[in-house]
């Protein structure tokens, strides 16, 4: 038991898990206080959203290959559909949610039927036209009065039960933290069982080689329309989530350029890796605090006019970072990993896709870290 | 398809999120909803009324796209403005011996980006009040936080009538609402196009329907007798050449335009240059700015009419407008003196004139109960001078029809402006107000 808990992994996992434990009570310590607040209990709440979201895109294109341009439909729907059932019908919010998941899951199984048509580029214009057709769906006065119309839809605010506000002192940023870090911690682990599970092997076969994967018995349609449940179970779940913190939703709340910027961000991050979604939501989160902290810093920066052109150094950042870390930042870190000395370390699935004999040895390398 | 392994994993999954969600979100919105026993934080007047305020310092935060999108081009210059004011003040040594530290929050017109900026304003920053929020949704998902925790939220930048509809004591309109405004452009086409047609062109949101309300309203006003058709275009388009050659197939005599600068550009353009069409287009005062003129091109904007509710920048024989070119000059040299740094500098000085009448005790109930207690303001740039009160939160209640005018007589430099003709249109709600007590050293205080 001992010799478990000193595991190098283990022990990074205790002490990761400790620190999210306590981020939100650490502003109120010396020292942390400077750095740390309120704001930042938010800033975290958001990233754990967009863990669970990016990570559903990570199934989706990274692991399965399908590149989606419009997930960000799925959120809003996701978020809609969690606006409506607590306003309107009253649930709680934990039913909401869950329903939300479920729901938008559901739609995004049955609207993964196109992609068993298209490919590539023409899935991607497929799925573009979601998004630019979702604000006009939910502006469409036949159902305005369920989807506030132009409007949107407001939900009353969230608030901190008073048994955890009186005994561990806790406000409802802290609350919301909890509870979407939570949802976080829950969706990463299932994704992450999903990916080592014939479920995530098939993914990444119908990525690689649709042919060869139909060859090895794998029903390509039904696992595509799967990878698209599933990437919009996580949308819906993100969705309703962001509508819980943010108590407002409307119809251009997600946009393409919103759509869009997930996409970039799985990319950054590194595809087709658990980590990588979690470094996407990281940069995903503080990237305008990124942009603001160089245009601040940068000499002369007010005489040319950087102030309105942070859109501009972020594309410049992208094309950086691109150059420098093609296979994203997960995929940058694995391969130092394999360079070491030594070589990498074995792991038990990757000896065993191996043993399916699907992939050079080195793909599957990559794929199953 | 699934091995058994992988469904209960997936199963599993699903039942933790579920116990999760039992075991913690308890305690929700509709809780809250039930009463106050159960809101647990305090919120409200008496919390954090002094937050942003020293003996030598006010903290007032400001959101506006400044980056991203093509409204950047409003927010830049209006918070050149709004700066430009204080740190004139602040040569002055400010109200009170307070100084104005002045932050502006990018919110890149979207409403995701705008709760985060303005949850950094409120909880990094510190700040002691918002000002001149821009963009309808945007605001939209931030105007309740604001209210709830009793932060003023001063002359929020569009004209929907949400803001005020109820009103709440911590929030202040700017603009005359949309209603209002639509109104008044509709009146002007039914007393001049009785018996013709009428094209209305909105954008397909809040603002446009408002707008399209506020015109048929107007018709009502004038008795005039017109046919009617609506086009609307959507917010993320920016070319409404389609929509135009509609009107123009539909034979319409006049076209009454909701449409956001960008998109009143493009279809001036339309009409004038790709269809050849003279047709008279009366527009928002959304779009009585100067740069829409040079986005259109001056000769295809000329003639179109529209409102505004203050002096503007090319009225150069209007002390007001000398004295804040001088400002300007001297406190923002790269900035130019157009209606949008004009409204910037008038907004700031609404708020100086606030936190003068306010007195020394600055505390945010004061600072309010000052705003709505206004009796006869005037302003720089403003045509009447404004009242408020408890049940009026909005201090801009006058109109004034403009029309796009070229002055070719340098033919190398026309010069464009908006106009003003016929007589002021006012519809101030508060008719009898006090004049509140001046606190002490009130006019010692500069303005």
């Amino acid at each position: 038991m001992v010799r478990v808990l000193l595991r190098p992994r283990t022990f990074v996992m205790a002490a990761g898990l400790a620190v999210l434990i306590a981020f939100p009570y650490l502003y109120r310590l010396p020292f942390f206080d400077n750095y740390l607040s309120d704001f930042r209990t938010f800033q975290a709440t958001r990233f754990a959203i967009w863990i669970i979201v990016l990570m559903g895109l990570n199934l989706l294109t990274g692991y399965s290959g399908q590149i989606s341009l419009g997930h960000a439909a799925f959120v809003a729907v996701g978020a809609y559909i969690a606006a409506i059932l607590m306003k309107d019908a009253g649930l709680p919010v934990f039913a909401a949610v869950l329903a939300a998941a479920l729901l938008t899951g559901l739609l995004g199984f049955l609207i993964g039927a196109p992609a068993l048509r298209l490919s590539g580029p023409y899935l991607a214009i497929a799925t573009l036209a979601l998004i630019i057709v979702l604000p006009q769906i939910l502006k469409h006065p036949s159902i305005d009065q369920w989807t506030g119309g132009v409007s949107g839809i407001r939900i009353s605010s969230p608030r901190v039960p008073a048994s955890m506000h009186n005994n561990l002192d806790m406000n409802t940023d802290q609350w919301l933290y909890y509870n979407c870090m939570l949802a976080a911690l829950i969706m990463t682990a299932m994704a992450w069982s999903v990916t080592r599970s014939r479920l995530g092997r098939a993914f990444i076969a119908l990525r690689d080689s649709e042919i060869g994967a139909q060859q090895m018995g794998i029903n390509v349609s039904l696992y595509k329309m799967t990878a698209f449940g599933l990437s919009s179970l996580y949308a819906g779940a993100g969705g309703a989530l962001y509508l819980y913190q943010q108590y407002y939703v409307g119809p251009t709340s997600f946009d393409i350029t919103f759509s869009l910027t997930l996409l970039i961000m799985i990319v950054l991050g590194g595809l087709a890796s658990i980590s990588g979604a979690v470094f996407a939501a990281l940069i995903f989160t503080v990237k305008d605090d990124l942009t603001n902290f160089i245009v601040a810093h940068i000499p002369f920066g007010e005489k040319i006019g950087i102030e309105s052109s942070r859109g501009a150094l972020f594309g410049l950042l992208l094309i950086v970072s691109i150059i420098f870390t093609p296979r994203g930042i997960a995929g940058n870190l694995r391969k130092q990993k394999e360079a070491r000395p030594g070589g990498p370390r074995k792991s038990r699935i990757a000896a065993l896709v191996n043993k399916i004999g699907l992939f050079s040895r080195k793909e599957a390398q990559a794929s199953s870290d | 398809m699934f091995r058994p392994k992988a469904l209960a994993l997936l199963s599993l999954a699903l039942i933790l999120l579920a116990a999760l969600a039992v075991a913690g979100c308890g305690g929700t919105d509709q809780e809250a909803e039930v009463g106050g026993a159960k809101t647990a934080i305090p919120a409200g007047p008496g919390v954090g009324e002094t937050i942003g305020v020293t003996d030598t310092s006010v903290k007032i935060g400001t959101l506006l796209p400044m980056s991203n999108t093509t409204a950047a081009a409003w927010g830049v210059p209006l918070s050149k403005g709004m700066k430009a004011y204080y740190d004139y003040i602040n040569d002055k040594g400010g109200i009170y011996g307070r100084k104005i530290d002045f932050i502006v929050g990018d919110t890149q017109y979207t409403p995701a980006v705008a709760s985060e900026t303005a949850r950094k304003l409120v909880e990094q920053e510190g700040i002691f009040a918002i000002q001149g929020s821009l963009g309808t949704e945007a605001h939209m998902a931030v105007y309740k936080y604001l209210e709830e925790k009793g932060i003023p939220d001063m002359y929020i930048l569009t004209g929907n009538t949400i803001w005020t509809e109820p009103i709440s004591h911590n929030r202040f309109a700017w603009l005359v609402d949309y209603i209002d405004e639509g109104r008044i452009l509709g009146q002007y086409i039914g007393k001049n196009f009785d018996g013709k047609k009428l094209g209305i062109l909105a954008q397909n949101d809040d603002f446009g329907k408002e707008g399209e309300k506020g015109l048929k309203l107007g018709l009502e006003d004038a008795g005039a007798k017109m046919e009617m058709t609506t086009q609307y275009y959507d917010a993320t388009q920016t070319d409404v050449t389609a929509q135009i050659q509609r009107l123009r197939t539909d034979n319409v005599d006049v076209i009454g335009y909701y449409g956001m600068p960008a998109q009143a550009a493009s279809g001036f353009k339309a009409a004038r240059e790709t269809l050849n069409w003279d047709v008279p287009i009366v527009i928002t005062g959304v779009d009585a700015v100067e740069i829409v003129g040079r986005l259109a091109g001056y000769d295809n904007i000329e003639g179109a009419v529209s409102v505004v509710y203050g002096h503007q920048a090319f009225e150069s024989d209007w002390p007001g407008i000398q004295e804040y070119t001088e400002i300007l000059a001297k406190y923002a040299p790269d900035a130019a003196m157009d209606n949008l740094t004009l409204t910037g500098m008038s907004l700031s000085e609404a708020v100086v004139s606030v936190l003068r009448q306010a007195g020394r005790d600055l505390t945010r109930s004061s600072f309010l109960d000052a705003a709505e207690s206004g009796c006869n303001v005037v302003s720089r740039a403003s045509l009447v001078p404004s009242n408020m009160s408890a049940t009026d939160h909005r201090p801009t209640e006058v109109e004034q029809y403009v029309r796009a005018t070229v002055d070719r007589t340098d033919p190398n430099n026309p010069k464009f402006t908006w106009k003003p003709f016929g007589d002021l249109i006012t519809f101030e709600s508060t008719k009898d107000c006090k004049e509140p007590t001046p606190p002490a050293d009130f006019d010692a205080q500069p303005q």
